[in-house]
């Protein structure tokens, strides 16, 4: 059950992680903000009713994708309304656009794979299992994303070839 | 890890931004915890109210007693209750729109949608019925005066409704549209919105009664009349898709309920209410049952 202190020991300890693995899926720290409160309040509400959440972090972090993914198209159109608000929150950080950049040009599986393993850190049996799917096609995802990201952030492909020599 | 994996970790650890965590946001949490359950208890007091109006439409029905207009009754027909006597006339449809209901600003398609009847140049609108409903969508977010694409006519039974339901594929914006018949909803047909495309509308699939389906509905509004559809959590879950007309005070609700199973709906009965209170509409979890469990 989650009670006052686990939800403050969340706010504390990974509600900052977690709004920056959503802000890099929507490029929008407000709109991350939100949704990682509505995905929190969600699971809180959950916990009173008596359903079991295994990980808090885990639970919200895939229910705020999930629910950064259905805003994502109004958070586009909002943007394209008043041009300057991207400029505004870049702040001249080149190398965050770029990451969000390259992160936006994927499909939103392999987006949310991506910031799962190299944001979040988590291991491809921890992404698969918090969000429902086999390892396998974590792992597929994950290889796509990861060609792509390489491919659009300029990564030295020369000395990722070296390594694997 | 390969030295790849590891630069992708620093550029994604580089990217990271300040997030200010207001002292506040516990309390605030806490507030929007009670602001949902308040407001699950208000659909849910709806609900009963919606069922005590139907019995007691039953019983007045039953007992012979007069009516006075202003009573609840059941209705073996979910359709609205008023017929305007003409169709009113969008921007660039060639005939006039009966019954036409919209989603403006549908965020999902980047254009706004509309459902209507095709009604005839003079005399009395028909209902929304197959043979004569088109969808309608104009591609410009904020106004009308772009010329829309009309399309149709599609399949509506007696009477239909028009829902969004962005991502239930996964593909792309969605319409449902909610098909009914005189026992209720008979089937909701999924529409693929490509917004800039010379044929915007692409049925997609039609789930039948019974048929597995995940289920997120936007809203319907159009002057006195309002629509939607939610989800009441308390046990057996059940989706209510509804549709409301104010007249002379009073709004006149429509009710389908779909008991779900699952990702399993079936329609489960049909309701009819009159409230003078907005706020005794159907309410609920707009985001329906379980649709914010992770997704496959």
């Amino acid at each position: 059950v989650l009670d006052d202190a686990t939800i403050r020991e969340f706010l504390r300890d990974d509600y900052q992680r977690l709004v920056n693995a959503v802000a890099l899926l929507t490029g929008d720290i407000a709109a991350a903000e939100d949704v990682v409160q509505e995905a929190l309040v969600r699971a809180w509400i959950r916990s009173d009713q008596g359903e079991e959440l295994e990980s808090l972090a885990a639970w919200v972090v895939v229910v705020a994708m999930n629910l950064a993914r259905s805003r994502w198209r109004r958070i586009l159109v909002e943007r394209r309304s008043r041009p300057g608000a991207l400029a505004a929150e870049g702040g001249g950080q080149t190398e965050r656009l770029d990451v969000e950049r390259a992160l936006a040009s994927l499909p939103p599986r392999q987006r949310e794979v991506a910031v799962m393993r190299y944001f979040l850190r988590m291991d491809t049996r921890d992404v698969a299992e918090a969000l429902g799917v086999s390892e396998g096609t974590v792992k597929n995802s994950l290889s796509k994303a990861r060609k792509a990201l390489a491919d659009r952030l300029r990564v030295d492909e020369q000395e990722e070839h070296d390594v694997e020599a | 890890m390969s030295k790849l994996d590891e630069e992708l970790e620093r550029r994604f650890c580089t990217s990271q931004r300040p997030v200010y965590v207001d002292p506040s946001l516990f309390t605030r949490l806490v507030q929007r915890r009670s602001r949902r359950e308040r407001a699950k208890r208000l659909g849910a007091l709806a609900f009963v109210v919606g069922l005590v109006a139907v019995g007691a439409g039953v019983f007045a029905i039953t007992s012979g007693s007069d009516r006075n207009g202003t009573e609840p009754a059941t209705s073996d027909a979910p359709s609205l209750t008023a017929e305007p006597a003409v169709g009113a006339m969008l921007p660039g449809v060639p005939y006039p729109a009966c019954h036409a209901t919209t989603m403006p600003g549908y965020s999902g398609v980047g254009g706004t949608v509309y459902l209507f009847a095709r009604g005839p140049e003079s005399g009395l609108c028909p209902d929304v019925a197959s043979g004569n409903a088109f969808l309608a969508l104009y591609p410009d977010f904020l106004r009308l005066s772009s010329k829309p694409t009309i399309f149709g006519p599609i399949e509506c039974f007696n009477s239909c409704r028009v829902f969004g339901s962005p991502y239930i594929t996964l593909k792309g914006p969605e319409l449902a549209v909610v098909v009914m018949e005189h026992e209720g909803v008979d089937t909701i047909e999924l529409y693929h919105v490509e917004a800039r495309s010379e044929t915007p509308f692409m049925l997609i699939n039609v789930l039948e009664r019974g048929k597995r389906t995940p289920l997120r509905f936007d809203w319907g509004i159009h002057g006195d009349y309002r629509a939607g559809a939610v989800c009441s959590q308390s046990s057996p879950r059940t989706l209510d898709v509804w549709h409301a007309r104010l007249e002379e005070g009073k709004w006149h609700v429509v009710q389908q309920f779909m008991r779900l199973r699952g990702t399993t709906m079936i329609p489960s009965g049909t309701g009819k209410y009159a409230t003078s209170l907005a706020g005794n509409l159907p309410s609920g979890d707009p985001d329906f049952c379980d649709s914010t469990r992770p997704t496959p």
